[in-house]
């Protein structure tokens, strides 16, 4: 089955895979704010969402933030999307 | 709108961490923080109960909690008793008056005769309760109190009682309606045969079209009238006449087959839509109709005019070229009136001459029986 990630891996260069399985982020537009492998939100509002990754931490800043949809390792943002941080 | 989701809306603090904890086993959807300490989310309606006991065990409060999506309102509606005992209400109220009937309707007769048995069938009834009608007492009784009825088929469709009438044919005679015996041919008479009526005619008369031959009467030797319907066999010479004019000059104009047809759409008066077309015909006629396309809303016409190219032809033919031909064209044309029963007695034709115009009379002489009964 065709894998969005894994494809778009395979196009990368001289970089170990392992390093790459952490968390995917996609931003759609700027509307749309796709998550895979997070683990745990910490912060949600209408102005800012966070969220812990392995390693680290986002930061989403936008205006009607809302999360869209929340399972165990994806999450979904929606709203207006003006900046996006990773700590 | 279309899915079937739980609406909660829940307070407390760290309402991230509850969350966190509740996406391990149920799917959140739009989660908005409403306040600091208010927020609401979505689950799946299947998660109902166990997302309230999970967030009790996460230490918050459930403000408000309530189901949405199309399913569920089309559910909610059962649990309305209002609507459900109007349906109720609806379904016993269909029930009960579908037994009884509640229309008359009576086929086969003039309007008066079907009101007539209508009134008769209405006032006969028992009730309109359908089981206590009884059908085939109802048509013994229309049969017999109608003289105009010859049979009667009364059945109850739904709720109307069907009265099929098949009226009675009486015989002429029995209706008293008799018509004098009328020629329909001018003729000299040869021989006559009187089955029925008196006669108003005799051998070696000339009668015209419209003539009374025989009268729809008899009178006894008392003189007292009897009416019969009249009836006898009249051998007659008939002439059959028919005639062709030639002209040794003669214009005639023909269509050549091309045409050029205007469409026009027209609402009342203005025209609204048009293809226009150049005619570029020397000589052409036209023939115009209009259709209504639609008269629900709005009038719109739709109007076709179709131009017709023409050509005129001078023809010059002489009379004796075509002579035999056009005594031919007489002859069939008088034959036309004539029956298979006819006899021939003599045909003969004139030609008289005018101006350039030639007029064949063509006159066949038959031997025809104009009373119309056949005697033999």
């Amino acid at each position: 089955m065709f894998n969005f990630f894994e494809e778009i891996k395979k196009k990368a260069g001289d970089i170990d895979n392992n390093l790459l399985n952490d968390y995917n982020i996609i931003n759609l537009s700027g509307k749309l704010l796709y998550v895979e492998g997070h683990q745990g939100v910490t912060i949600v509002n209408s102005e800012m969402l966070a969220f812990k990754i392995k390693r680290g931490r986002v930061v989403v800043e936008g205006e009607g933030l809302f999360l869209c949809e929340l399972t165990d390792n994806t999450l979904t943002v929606q709203g207006k999307i003006n900046k996006m941080e990773i700590f | 709108m279309l899915k079937n989701r739980t609406s909660i809306k829940v307070k407390g603090l760290n309402q991230e961490r509850a969350l966190n904890n509740i996406s391990k086993t149920i799917k959140i959807y739009n989660y908005k923080r409403q306040e600091h300490n208010l927020g609401e989310f979505e689950v799946d309606v299947k998660f109902t109960k166990k997302i309230t006991k999970l967030i009790e065990k996460e230490g918050l409060e459930v403000v408000d909690i309530k189901n949405k999506g199309l399913l569920y309102n089309f559910f909610t509606l059962f649990k309305r008793f209002g609507i459900i005992a109007g349906l109720v209400f609806v379904v016993l109220f269909y029930v009960i008056q579908y037994n009884f009937v509640l229309k008359i309707e009576v086929w086969g007769g003039s309007t008066t005769e079907n009101a007539q048995v209508k009134e008769f069938v209405q006032k006969n009834m028992p009730g309109n309760f359908k089981n206590n009608i009884q059908t085939e007492e109802l048509e013994v009784l229309v049969r017999n109190n109608f003289d105009f009825v010859s049979s009667v088929s009364i059945a109850i469709v739904g709720q109307s009682i069907i009265v099929n009438l098949n009226p009675s044919v009486l015989p002429d005679e029995m209706q008293g309606k008799f018509q004098p015996l009328v020629s329909d041919y001018d003729g000299l008479i040869k021989e006559i045969n009187l089955v029925q009526g008196t006669l108003n005619c005799e051998v070696g008369d000339i009668v015209q079209k419209g003539d009374i031959l025989v009268m729809p009467y008899i009178l006894d030797s008392n003189g007292t009238l009897y009416e019969v319907q009249p009836s006898a066999e009249i051998i007659a010479d008939v002439w059959l006449n028919a005639s062709v004019s030639h002209y040794d000059y003669k214009i005639v104009q023909y269509r050549t087959g091309r045409s050029v047809t205007i469409s026009e759409v027209l609402l009342g008066d203005k025209v609204i839509y048009n293809n226009t077309h150049d005619i570029d015909f020397k000589d052409y006629e036209c023939e115009t109709y209009s259709q209504n396309l639609t008269d629900i809303l709005l009038p719109f016409v739709l109007r076709k005019t179709i131009y017709y190219e023409i050509e005129t032809e001078e023809i010059f033919q002489d009379f004796d070229e075509v002579k035999s031909e056009i005594i031919s064209q007489a002859r069939e044309k008088a034959l036309i009136f004539f029956d298979k029963n006819d006899i021939i007695i003599d045909e003969n034709y004139s030609i008289s001459e005018g101006a350039g115009c030639h007029i064949v009379n063509y006159t066949i002489s038959v031997q025809k029986n104009i009373g119309g009964n056949d005697a033999s």
